[in-house]
């Protein structure tokens, strides 16, 4: 039965509505040309429609385009085009049953999110990216609990599903 | 009331301090080169003027008092995020009267280390230059950016903390000869060339578009030694201040001051003048 609903899932042509922007901070920038250079590399992606940069905080407001998949981990090789890191990226994501897998699952074409905690009753939720790379060496420390946590709890979903597609670990914020 | 004034620049220095620590710093040096990189894909364009009251060598055997220049035109290319090039040409009228093209560099730069934190970082990069100029040499000094073909290579290590940029380079310089003249017996084939920078972010206090401009400040350092019998060293200080304009061009204006030096040179002190255009995602 899980099969079944899993193949159904991949197979409906999504429209990809359930994220709305994503709050990027980049790390180790030096100067505004630094900043246009990261904004002109992220401008290139076909997911992204918008962004709205805050100079002062290294902060990249990404409005996502509906029609085209989201590569959470192309916005991080983008970052690093320009010569930077990723400090954080939190996304926010608008209730849609179509792409839960379970409570804690978000199937996306090619990705698999796993989230710690899933609210059901929320109509949007913001979810932060705890992967090595999407977090700055301090924060990546703090979560590493709660990823190992993750990491259980994905193995032995990913055991059951056979995924191949690339798994990111959220937090609910 | 005299403590007011004080309170007054207590205060002032204390605002300054907390911006401090919202905004980040600059190290796009003027003489010397960050171990960060320009961005993958990007194409920039420099062109530097190098201005000085110098002395000609003439044949006739007299120095010429006058007013002498180098054209540099740069185009730099960041082939991806660890790796990017440089390719100068050098025209003077440091040799003879006229200004006349007198050969080309080729510059890498690779990035190995980058320990990033928000508003800080720390870089180190590799670096080669190999330049190939083609006039009579008649001085001791040695410099691959248009004097002398030869080869170096190096390292840099770069320090960001918000408004303060600290930078150091170290190179083996190792000189040819010039295409049609032989490197003359007197100037040494190895030496040592270092470089030690500090840059600070004057202007703006708060970002907030991309059109500000932003005023930057660099104290530069560089010392040259050779590693020979003809004990030879230069000592020089290079001020300057730089705007950059709409985030992707950049003026500089330094000069340069001769500390201490035992050979003759061209010129001891000189001004540079530099222009910059920074094209993003210039290519596929």
């Amino acid at each position: 039965m899980r099969n079944l609903l899993l193949i159904l899932l991949l197979c409906s042509k999504m429209s990809y509505a359930q994220f709305i922007k994503a709050d990027l901070v980049a790390s180790g920038l030096t100067c505004s040309m630094c900043n246009l250079a990261t904004q002109k590399q992220l401008q290139t992606l076909n997911f992204v429609d918008s962004i709205v940069p805050d100079l002062e905080t290294n902060t990249f407001y990404i409005y996502f385009n509906q029609q085209h998949e989201i590569d959470f981990g192309l916005i991080k090789k983008k970052v690093e085009d320009a010569g930077f890191f990723v400090a954080a990226l939190t996304v926010l994501y608008k209730q849609s049953s179509a792409y839960r897998y379970n409570n804690s699952i978000l199937f996306l074409e090619n990705s698999v999110l796993f989230i710690d905690k899933y609210e059901e009753n929320k109509a949007q939720q913001v979810f932060k990216f705890i992967d090595e790379g999407f977090l700055t060496a301090k924060e990546f420390k703090k979560f590493r609990k709660q990823k190992q946590e993750l990491l259980l709890l994905s193995d032995a979903i990913a055991l059951e599903i056979g995924t191949n597609k690339k798994i990111y670990y959220v937090v609910g914020q | 009331m005299w403590w007011v004034n004080k309170f007054r620049l207590i205060s002032i220095l204390f605002f300054v301090l907390i911006n401090c620590y919202n905004c980040s710093a600059q190290e796009l040096f003027v003489i010397s080169e960050p171990a960060s990189n320009m961005p993958s894909k990007a194409i920039s364009f420099r062109l530097t003027d190098k201005l000085m009251n110098g002395n000609r060598f003439s044949i006739a055997g007299h120095h010429d008092k006058t007013l002498m220049q180098r054209v540099v035109p740069e185009l730099m290319i960041g082939l991806n995020k660890k790796l990017m090039f440089h390719v100068s040409a050098y025209a003077a009228n440091y040799y003879q009267r006229a200004l006349k093209l007198e050969g080309f560099s080729m510059y890498a730069k690779y990035r190995f280390l980058s320990i990033d934190d928000l508003h800080k970082h720390f870089r180190m990069a590799a670096f080669s230059r190999v330049s190939v100029i083609d006039h009579e040499l008649y001085y001791r000094e040695v410099n691959l950016e248009g004097d002398n073909s030869g080869i170096t290579n190096g390292i840099i290590a770069t320090q960001l903390i918000h408004k303060l940029a600290l930078s150091a380079a170290i190179g083996h310089v190792y000189v040819l000869d010039n295409i049609s003249y032989q490197r003359p017996y007197f100037l040494s084939a190895h030496s040592l060339n270092y470089t030690v920078s500090a840059g600070y972010l004057l202007l703006p206090f708060h970002y907030k578009s991309y059109n500000q401009p932003n005023l930057n400040v660099y104290l530069e350092m560089q010392g040259r030694n050779s590693l020979s019998d003809y004990k030879t060293n230069i000592y020089e200080l290079f001020p300057a201040v730089q705007l950059i304009l709409k985030s992707y061009m950049r003026i500089d204006l330094g000069y340069r001051i001769q500390l201490k030096s035992n050979v003759t040179r061209n010129g001891t002190s000189g001004f540079l003048m530099r222009f910059e255009y920074n094209i993003f995602n210039a290519f596929q």
